[in-house]
Formats: C-alpha cells, sequence, structure tokens
C-alpha cells in the first residue's frame, strides 16, 4: 500500500475525523455501560460510593484535564515561554490546598454539592440560592473554552466550519448525561483520563525524540527570538507591565480556585470516606503532575517549528499542528488523529461535568429534583452552551479558563475553608463575602471584556482580580461574621464534629440521620 | 433531606475500615457519648483534634507559600539564575517545568500520613477513654 497516496488527498484527511469520531463512541459506549447499572434514583447520582480510590482518582482528573490543558497551556509557553509554567504548576497546586483545608472534612460532612454545603453548615436558605447561582455562572462560563477548543480542532483539522465542533461536543455531552447520570460518567471520565494521557504523551515523546535528533539544523538563528521567551517575568504582564503582580494573581487564582470548582467537588462524595477522599486527592496529585509534562514538550516544539502561529494568532492550536508540521504521510495523520481523538476527549470530559453540576443545580434548586428533571436540566445546559459556545471564537482559552477560576477562589474557597474551620462563621458573614467577592472579581473581568480600562495599573487590576479579590472576599467573610454574630447557626459544634470527626467512631447512626 | 443517600447495605460494606474495631452496640459509649451530646468535655476533645488538623494543614501551607511566592521574587531579584543548568535545562524552566511536581507530590504524601496519624490518634484516644469508664 502506498504512504503517500494519503498524504496527497490533502483536503480529504480521514483519520482526524474517523479519531475524533472513536472518542465520541467510546465515551457514549462506556457511559451506556454504566447505564445498564444505574438502576436507583441514588445510585444515579452519586455513583453508589462504591467507586475504587484509583478509579475515582482518574476520574478526576478527566474532568479536570480540560481544552485549557490539553490544548490552552502548549500555545501559551510557546507564546510567553517560562512564566507560562506557573498555570500547569497552579493548577496541579490547588489540589494540594484543596487536600489540606477541604477533602476529608467535606467528604465526613456529607454535601453532595457547594449548594448542600452552604445550606447544611449554615442552615441558610439563601446561602443556598447564591451558592447555586454562583454555580450555574461559573460552569456555564467554563464550559465556553471547552465549545471553543471543539469548534478550533474540528476545524483546524478537519476544515469543518467552527459551529460543527461546537454543536457535535454540545448535543453527545447533554444526551450522554442525561442518558447515564453519575455512574456512567465516573467511568467515562476515568477512562478520558487515560485516554487523553496517551493522545497527549506518544506524540509528545515522538516529536520530541525527533527535534532532539534534529535540534543544530531547525532551530530558527535570531537569538532574540528565544531570549525574553526563555527569561523569567518578561512576558507574563499585560503589555509586559507589572510582571510580578501578574504571577501573584495567576499563582492565587489557580491555587485557591481548584477547590471551588463545582464539577471537581462533586467527585469527591463518591469517595467511600475521608480518609480515601485524602488518598483520592494524593493520587490526582501525581497523575495531573505526569501529564503536564508533556504540554510543556509542545509549546517547546511549537516555538521551534510554527513560529508562523505567532503572527497568526492561534497558538492555542499547536498541539493539533505540530504532528503533520514535523512529520507527512500516514504518520503525521496518526499522530494528528490521536491528539484530534485526546482534544476532544478532553472537551468532552470537563463538559460533561460542567453539564452534571448545571444540570443538578437546575433539577434540584429550580426544578423538582428528580431523575426526569435532571435529564431536562441537562438538555437545557447542553443548550445554553452550544448558544454561547458559538460566541466566544476570538477569546483565548486559557485567558477564559483563568477568569473563572478568579470568580472560584474569590467566592467559594472562602466559603469552604471558613465554613469548615471557623466556628463563629455567620450567615450575614457568608453571604456577603460570596456576593462581594464574586461581585468584583466578575466587574472586573467585564471591565476587561468591554474595554473600559485599557491600559495602566487598573488595566493589570482588572484583567487579573484574585490577588485583590481573594483577600478582599475573606475579609468580608471575616468581618461582617464577627459583627453579625446573631446570625451563626445553632449547633455550630454538631456540623463541626460532622466535619472533622474520623468516620471510624461510628457516628453515623446517632446523628448523620437525624438531619 | 437534600442530599441523596445510597442503599443501606452499600453503605455499611464502605464504612468499615481497618483502623479500628467495629462496634457492636448501636449507642455510643463514653468518649464517643461526650462528643455526640456536645458536653464540654466533648467538645474539649473535638476542639483538640480541630487544632491538630489545622494546624498540621498550616505547617504544610507555609512551604507551600514560601516556595510560591518567594519563587517569583528570587527570578525578579536575580536575573542571572537563567544562566545556570541543570541536565542542559536552563535553572528557572526546570524548576517549574519538572522539578517541582516531586515536590508537590512529596508533600502531599507527607501531609497525607500525618493527617491521618492524627485521626488514629484520636480514635485510640477515645478508645482508651471509653475502657477507662468502663470500669
Amino acid at each position: 500500500m502506498n504512504f503517500e497516496m494519503f498524504a496527497a488527498v490533502d483536503l480529504a484527511r480521514p483519520i482526524p475525523i474517523i479519531a475524533v469520531a472513536v472518542a465520541i463512541l467510546a465515551t457514549i459506549g462506556v457511559g451506556a455501560l454504566g447505564m445498564r447499572i444505574a438502576r436507583t434514583t441514588s445510585d444515579f447520582f452519586v455513583a453508589s460510593r462504591s467507586v475504587g480510590t484509583m478509579t475515582n482518582a482518574s476520574a478526576i482528573c478527566g474532568e479536570y484535564l480540560s481544552a485549557a490543558s490539553f490544548l490552552g497551556i502548549a500555545g501559551l509557553i510557546m507564546k510567553y515561554g517560562v512564566d507560562m509554567l506557573w498555570y500547569p504548576l497552579g493548577y496541579t497546586a490547588g489540589y494540594v490546598v484543596l487536600l489540606l483545608f477541604v477533602a476529608a472534612p467535606l467528604r465526613r460532612f456529607g454535601a453532595y454539592t457547594i449548594p448542600d454545603f452552604a445550606e447544611g453548615r449554615l442552615d441558610s436558605l439563601l446561602a443556598r440560592r447564591i451558592s447555586t447561582g454562583l454555580v450555574l455562572c461559573i460552569s456555564s462560563f467554563y464550559l465556553l473554552p471547552q465549545m471553543k477548543g471543539a469548534g478550533l480542532t474540528l476545524s483546524t483539522l478537519t476544515g469543518t466550519p467552527y459551529w460543527v465542533g461546537v454543536v457535535v461536543v454540545g448535543v453527545v455531552v447533554s444526551v450522554n448525561v442525561a442518558m447515564g447520570g453519575m455512574r456512567g460518567i465516573t467511568f467515562v471520565q476515568a477512562f478520558q483520563y487515560w485516554l487523553k494521557f496517551v493522545a497527549i504523551a506518544v506524540p509528545a515523546i515522538i516529536l520530541g525524540a525527533y527535534f532532539l535528533g534534529h535540534r543544530k539544523t531547525l532551530l530558527p538563528a535570531p537569538a532574540d527570538y528565544w531570549k525574553a521567551w526563555s527569561t523569567p517575568l518578561e512576558s507574563i504582564g499585560q503589555f509586559r507591565r507589572h510582571p510580578l503582580y501578574a504571577t501573584y494573581a495567576l499563582v492565587i487564582a489557580s491555587f485557591l480556585g481548584t477547590m471551588g470548582l463545582p464539577h471537581i467537588l462533586v467527585r469527591f462524595y463518591t469517595n467511600a470516606n475521608g480518609r480515601a477522599s485524602r488518598r483520592t486527592t494524593l493520587f490526582v496529585i501525581t497523575l495531573i503532575s505526569s501529564f503536564y509534562l508533556f504540554p510543556l514538550i509542545f509549546g517547546v516544539l511549537g516555538r521551534a517549528f510554527a513560529p508562523d502561529l505567532l503572527t497568526t494568532g492561534s497558538t492555542d492550536s499547536v498541539v493539533l499542528i505540530l504532528p503533520r508540521r514535523i512529520f507527512s504521510g500516514l504518520g503525521a495523520e496518526l499522530l494528528s488523529g490521536l491528539v484530534a481523538c485526546g482534544a476532544f476527549a478532553a472537551f468532552l470530559s470537563t463538559a460533561s461535568g460542567l453539564v452534571i453540576s448545571v444540570a443538578g443545580a437546575i433539577s434540584q434548586d429550580i426544578l423538582g429534583g428528580t431523575t426526569r428533571d435532571f435529564r431536562k436540566g441537562a438538555v437545557i445546559a447542553g443548550a445554553i452552551s452550544i448558544a454561547a459556545g458559538l460566541q466566544v471564537r476570538s477569546f483565548e482559552i486559557n485567558q477564559l479558563v483563568s477568569w473563572v477560576f478568579a470568580i472560584a477562589a474569590s467566592s467559594f474557597c472562602p466559603l469552604l475553608v471558613l465554613g469548615i474551620w471557623w466556628r463563629r462563621l455567620s450567615v450575614a458573614g457568608a453571604v456577603s463575602g460570596l456576593i462581594i467577592g464574586a461581585g468584583s472579581t466578575v466587574a472586573g473581568v467585564i471591565a476587561t471584556i468591554t474595554g473600559v480600562v485599557t491600559h495602566g495599573w487598573l488595566y493589570t487590576l482588572a484583567s487579573q482580580p484574585a490577588a485583590w479579590s481573594v483577600p478582599l472576599a475573606f475579609a468580608v467573610m471575616i468581618g461582617v461574621s464577627l459583627a453579625t454574630p446573631d446570625t451563626i447557626p445553632r449547633d455550630v459544634g454538631g456540623k463541626m464534629l460532622k466535619l472533622h470527626m474520623p468516620e471510624t467512631l461510628n457516628l453515623g447512626r446517632v446523628k448523620h440521620h437525624v438531619s | 433531606m437534600n442530599e441523596p443517600r445510597p442503599r443501606r447495605e452499600a453503605r455499611e460494606n464502605k464504612r468499615v475500615t481497618v483502623t479500628a474495631p467495629r462496634r457492636s452496640s448501636s449507642s455510643p459509649q463514653g468518649g464517643v457519648r461526650e462528643l455526640v451530646e456536645s458536653t464540654p468535655v466533648g467538645d474539649l476533645y473535638l476542639q483538640s483534634l480541630m487544632r491538630s488538623q489545622l494546624g498540621l494543614s498550616l505547617r504544610v501551607l507555609t512551604v507551600f507559600v514560601t516556595l510560591f511566592l518567594g519563587l517569583p521574587l528570587l527570578f525578579f531579584f536575580e536575573p542571572g539564575i537563567s544562566k545556570h543548568k541543570i541536565f542542559g535545562i536552563s535553572l528557572p524552566w526546570f524548576i517549574l517545568g519538572i522539578g517541582m511536581y516531586p515536590l508537590l507530590i512529596g508533600l502531599a504524601w507527607v501531609y497525607n500520613r500525618s493527617a491521618n496519624r492524627i485521626d488514629d490518634e484520636f480514635i485510640g484516644l477515645l478508645g482508651k477513654n471509653e475502657t477507662e469508664q468502663d470500669r
């Protein structure tokens, strides 16, 4: 068989399309398998808590490693250089902070979602409603970069219009979530992690080996091209200003935002107990750390082999383009197919998790809370994400994602940390902290998007809000709580007991069934 | 009721761990009862547990914050650091791209072990109290 014939058919490149179809069919197939096991309503929602540590950790990673990780980080590293390594590092370190302050207590408390936690800890329906609003806001916002990634991937590799990828991911995800529920999704997510890992590791290793063999002949000559890129603090600030502030803002957002992502916290409820929750988090940190080595390789290779992306501005597509840029023929198509498959796994898995969060919030707090309402919620979430996804074509994936982290870090992070560790948190304090923290962050983001602020310190502060909005949210929550001790919920001692008591002490029968 | 619950037998199976003998009686005794009934003594137990756990978390966090606040400062005040190399990779690239990850995993591992030990000691303390009261 003549392999060159494949390369000659330039417009009809079938392998990436087949690979995307395989990713989608595998997702649906594994989900259908899970559905056969999901029988009762509680099975449907929380996967029976019978999911093993390794499966659960893989599922968390599968859900967490999104378009931003699979495509965005390599693009950023290629474009801006060493400073962008803070992104993957922060995304990983966020789990360490989550482990230190949230993982075990939240599981022991038995709260399934953040609104559940807000209501259970504060006995306040208002706190629940505001949290639900924030879950909808954060999840919908986080769906946008996934949709953009899907549109971009299909159009880059197969030449279809941008909207095709958006619609495909939106439909597949909402139907799959509606049909499979959590049980199906847990296995799907675990499977997605390993698919993504193989899909980025194998091409990175092959391309990297090729690069090492041909380094001398391929590097572009001008030294300037590499110098600022490889020096810390040279390109992180907007317009190369305030690099130190920008670094800290990024680190704080990714550190503290991870614990506030609604679709991630849900996963911790499927651990057997607090101790398993800690062990799962440790596995997650290990799995994510191993994944992030590979976007780094793609970023460096992109700088060497695809400098034209810097002028066209489409650095988000570097992972997709590189195989065809370096190789040709069947080898290039196979590697392209592999990355396309992994990229779609990334969109499908993260979008699934987000659609579950949105559907859960809609069904529990707006509709009646039955399984049928959950299905309705999934379809609504899918429709919204398709409609919005069509509008965000021109945004950089990681810019969108870092805003989501900033909002989560300045609202849910103080709620969780203070709610778990501080007895004097009051309803008024929590509510005002959530509103002011999230509100000021969103205001900064809107001011940036609409072009109200365009330069100077004000722009830096508005476009990278986490470094001031997180301390602000904590300060408001603590200050208002101290001023309103009359709104501290009753029986804080009992709630603290539930949060911190090791399960083996068998409190469950006495305490848990009262609520 | 805002959280769906799994079936009872699934729960029971998962709840049993190997760290402490399972209690046969359905009403808790001794130290456990103090906790459940929120007596002043029980409250002291709980506070000591929370203080130990929070202290551990804050200690690990300090290591963490020092690293993450310190590294940008190091790069800021010591730009020459890029000239140093490890395995042919310039130092900032090596630290941020590779070196920090094993450190994060190590910190998480150490924390896990210590946090579980605090839980175990607490369980042991309550268990001992219980037998004393039984006598």
